[in-house]
């Protein structure tokens, strides 16, 4: 239909731009292989010298988080960057360009591109999935399974809703793009917390990271729950597809606010 | 020697030109900081009885002291190199009567200092009202300085060996990225080197990057024999002049390729 | 398509309480098909009533009603049918070849295939877009990026089009052209066209309506040759000179 044949035009568009520079395509991708593989190398170093971490081995921790990383690969792929380029758009006016347009500009921002620099993430991310997959002692029946498979989808949900409320926020000309690394970053910011389980942490980032900015809802309680590990809330882990549909409108919401305050006060 | 003081004077000013940010930047240190203690702390109450190479006690002294050096020794020069080149302001940085490295070195330090002031400082601050531990060890303090002081030269020729490549690379960002990650980890900065599994820390001995975390912050936080401490002094001083005699190296052949770029 | 504006009126706020009347009272109406040039001096309010019209603001008071219909209640309706052009800000995307842009803005406002074959035998014709088609706007001349813009605005045959500096930093040569190309769309295709320029050549050769706007309020309104003949000149470099010294003088009285 219509919005496929799209972002047909729209991907090959992009395509053809991006390989004009392929050089600079090839060592982005390198690049940010190896940043992503340091991390995991830098995590196998920390495990080289322990076993456990608050009762999860290094395997649980592992699947864990690339769990939670499988997902926010694949909505960063679509929604980073146009989210992270709103303040600039809006800035030089491209912003205005796109609302002349008979797609909505959302629409026509996220289509236009894709961010193919989180390939490395989600790759790598497979790759140690199914490596700490076989050493872990989950029970796959079919409702574990379909547990699993509605978390995912709930936590892809969550993390874009997340990158679109940072977005939204530079409506409101407030420039953002400190604090919302600090939330969203994926190497130095709160993000980083749920790379490990939460109850390491003082009960206040707990709370942060469940009610606040929930990450915690992306890997953390749903793997606990599947891994027989203790919740102080056990219910927690049936929460992530209500956590996913209250973000996900929250940020719908904003966004369509933010829209209209932008047709009525300008730049 | 005016002229380099006044550079310093702009490497300071620039940095302060962004109140928002320095707070935003502030706050993520805190968050790192909080991250590394309540981990390295998770991983210790866990594992007793294991053998660690370092305690708790050390370990936690270690990030700590790694993470208040690193909120001032942090180094842009190579993005800042490679900015200049990107925008040809290269060109007229060149014709200034000026030692284009030691003038990068000025606007380092001046930048350092402000770096000192605004993060170290209110780091170190926060640091003894929630975690009061005796950081250092007293002995070793004086030491320790001297270790920093050749840490941060072997930081800066580093960087400026790395950034003057781009005057023929043009483009060194993609070199950047690879080599800050794997900075990032073999340098100590991250996880202390004494953790590392015996291949990596081979590895290590060849590259300079443990002498700029790893050697100083272990001397300020770990006992160590005097012939050790003398020891991990000389490692540092050879990369110094190694990497001292490269940087000119590299600076005389990349002038040269640069000026038959034509600018 | 013939534009309405109404009681048009825009105020900005600004920090620490301030407003700023950017748009005040405007009326007007752009009949179908003529060719408007859209001029005040910097800071006018040109661009927020521009804005507004294109739909990109939300008026405070008043209304902009194109053909009938409003952006409230019709928005996807007057997108498909508006065409915008601005002169430092290419609509084509950067790195890729123009023609696929075009084949982009084709299926984005559904334009049959044949009906998208006549326009670009047509444009390439008189534009000769043929020379640079297949190459990326980065890699292009200013005046050849121009027509590759009006090309892409204009594949889809909009009722109206709004042009922002068409000729800002071009070339006589491809400033003409430019214009003769404005002029037989406006004559082949009774194409509404809002020229916001401070060329004043381009307003001599293309407009035969003018709006002036300075400092938020409606200036002028009215043929070129009856502005003329008001300031008793035919050169309109002078009226509008006079003109906008005049606001200015308003403006120190007031102050």
């Amino acid at each position: 239909m219509y919005l496929l044949k799209m972002y047909r035009h729209f991907v090959i568009i992009y395509m053809k731009g991006k390989l004009a520079y392929h050089f600079s395509l090839v060592f982005e991708l390198i690049a940010n292989t190896i940043q992503i593989g340091v991390y995991f190398a830098g995590f196998m170093v920390i495990f080289h010298n322990f076993d456990t971490i608050a009762g999860w081995s290094r395997n649980e921790v592992l699947f864990m988080f690339t769990t939670s990383w499988l997902t926010y690969s694949l909505s960063c792929f679509f929604f980073w960057s146009p989210m992270k380029d709103m303040g600039q758009l809006i800035r030089s006016g491209k912003f205005d360009l796109y609302l002349t347009r008979p797609i909505g500009p959302m629409l026509y921002i996220v289509l236009q591109q894709f961010q193919y620099t989180f390939i490395p993430r989600l790759v790598l991310s497979v790759f140690f999935w199914l490596y700490s997959m076989r050493s872990i002692t989950i029970e796959w029946t079919a409702y574990a399974v379909l547990f699993y498979a509605i978390n995912m989808l709930s936590s892809f949900v969550i993390f874009s809703a997340i990158t679109i409320f940072t977005g939204a926020v530079s409506f409101w000309a407030v420039k953002s793009e400190e604090i919302t690394s600090l939330l969203t970053n994926n190497n130095h910011g709160l993000k980083n917390y749920t790379d490990y389980p939460i109850n390491i942490y003082g009960k206040g980032i707990g709370f942060l990271l469940t009610f606040i900015i929930p990450y915690a809802f992306t890997g953390y309680y749903p793997v606990a729950s599947l891994l027989g590990k203790g919740l102080p809330h056990p219910g927690f882990a049936y929460l992530s597809p209500l956590i996913a549909l209250i973000s996900g409108t929250a940020a719908y919401l904003l966004w369509n606010y933010g829209l209209r305050h932008y047709n009525s006060a300008g730049a | 020697m005016r002229k380099y003081a006044d550079l310093a004077m702009i490497g300071i000013k620039e940095h302060t030109a962004y109140a928002g940010s320095l707070w935003a930047n502030f706050l993520a240190k805190i968050v790192y900081l909080y991250m590394q203690y309540a981990l390295w702390t998770g991983l210790f109450s866990s594992n007793t009885g294991k053998n660690i190479p370092l305690s708790q006690d050390e370990t936690i002294r270690y990030i700590i002291v790694a993470t208040l050096l690193s909120a001032f020794m942090e180094c842009d020069v190579i993005a800042w190199i490679n900015g200049q080149i990107q925008s040809g302001d290269v060109a007229n940085q060149l014709i200034r009567p000026l030692d284009y490295k030691f003038m990068i070195f000025a606007k380092h330090i001046g930048t350092s200092v402000a770096r000192f002031v605004i993060y170290t400082v209110p780091l170190g601050i926060v640091i003894s009202i929630f975690y009061p531990v005796r950081l250092f060890c007293r002995e070793q303090l004086l030491y320790g300085i001297l270790s920093i002081i050749l840490a941060y030269m072997i930081q800066f020729l580093y960087s400026v060996i790395i950034g003057l490549m781009a005057f023929w690379l043009i483009v060194t960002w993609p070199l950047n990225m690879l080599l800050a990650a794997i900075y990032k980890l073999l340098s100590g900065a991250w996880i202390p080197a004494a953790m590392f599994p015996e291949f990596l820390t081979v590895i290590n001995l060849i590259l300079p990057f443990r002498a700029i975390y790893a050697i100083p912050v272990t001397i300020l936080t770990s006992p160590m024999s005097f012939a050790s401490i003398c020891e991990n002094l000389l490692v540092q001083l050879i990369w110094v002049a190694v990497l001292f005699i490269t940087s000119e190296a590299v600076w005389i052949v990349g002038k040269n390729k640069l000026i038959v770029q034509g600018g | 398509m013939s534009i309405e504006v109404n009681n048009l009126t825009k105020i900005y706020r600004l920090k620490r309480g301030q407003k700023k009347l950017a748009v005040d009272n405007i009326s007007f109406t752009i009949p179908d098909g003529e060719i408007v040039g859209f001029i005040g001096p910097n800071g006018a309010g040109k661009s927020t009533t521009i804005k507004m019209m294109t739909g990109i603001l939300v008026p405070d008071n008043g209304s902009v009603s194109i053909d009938g219909l409003n952006f409230k209640k019709n928005r996807k309706e007057i997108m498909l049918k508006t065409g915008v052009v601005f002169g430092q800000k290419s609509v084509l995307c950067w790195d890729i070849p123009v023609i696929d842009s075009l084949k982009l803005f084709r299926d984005m406002y559904r334009v049959p295939k044949d009906v998208f074959k006549e326009n670009m035998d047509a444009f390439s014709q008189i534009l000769g877009l043929d020379e640079f088609i297949n190459h990326p706007p980065r890699l292009l001349s200013l005046g050849q990026r121009m027509k590759a813009d009006l090309a892409a605005s204009l594949i889809y045959n909009p009722d109206i089009l709004f042009l922002d500096e068409p000729t800002i930093g071009i070339d006589v040569l491809s400033k003409e052209r430019i214009r003769q190309f404005i002029k037989n769309i406006n004559e082949d295709r009774h194409t509404t066209i809002i020229l916001t320029t401070h060329d004043v050549s381009d307003i001599e050769s293309l407009c035969e309506k003018m709006i002036i706007i300075d400092k938020g309020s409606l200036i002028y309104d009215g043929t070129l040759p009856q502005l003329k003949s008001i300031y008793k000149t035919t050169d309109l470099e002078e009226i509008i000179k006079k003109i906008y010294l005049a606001g200015e003088q308003r403006n120190a009285k007031i102050c």
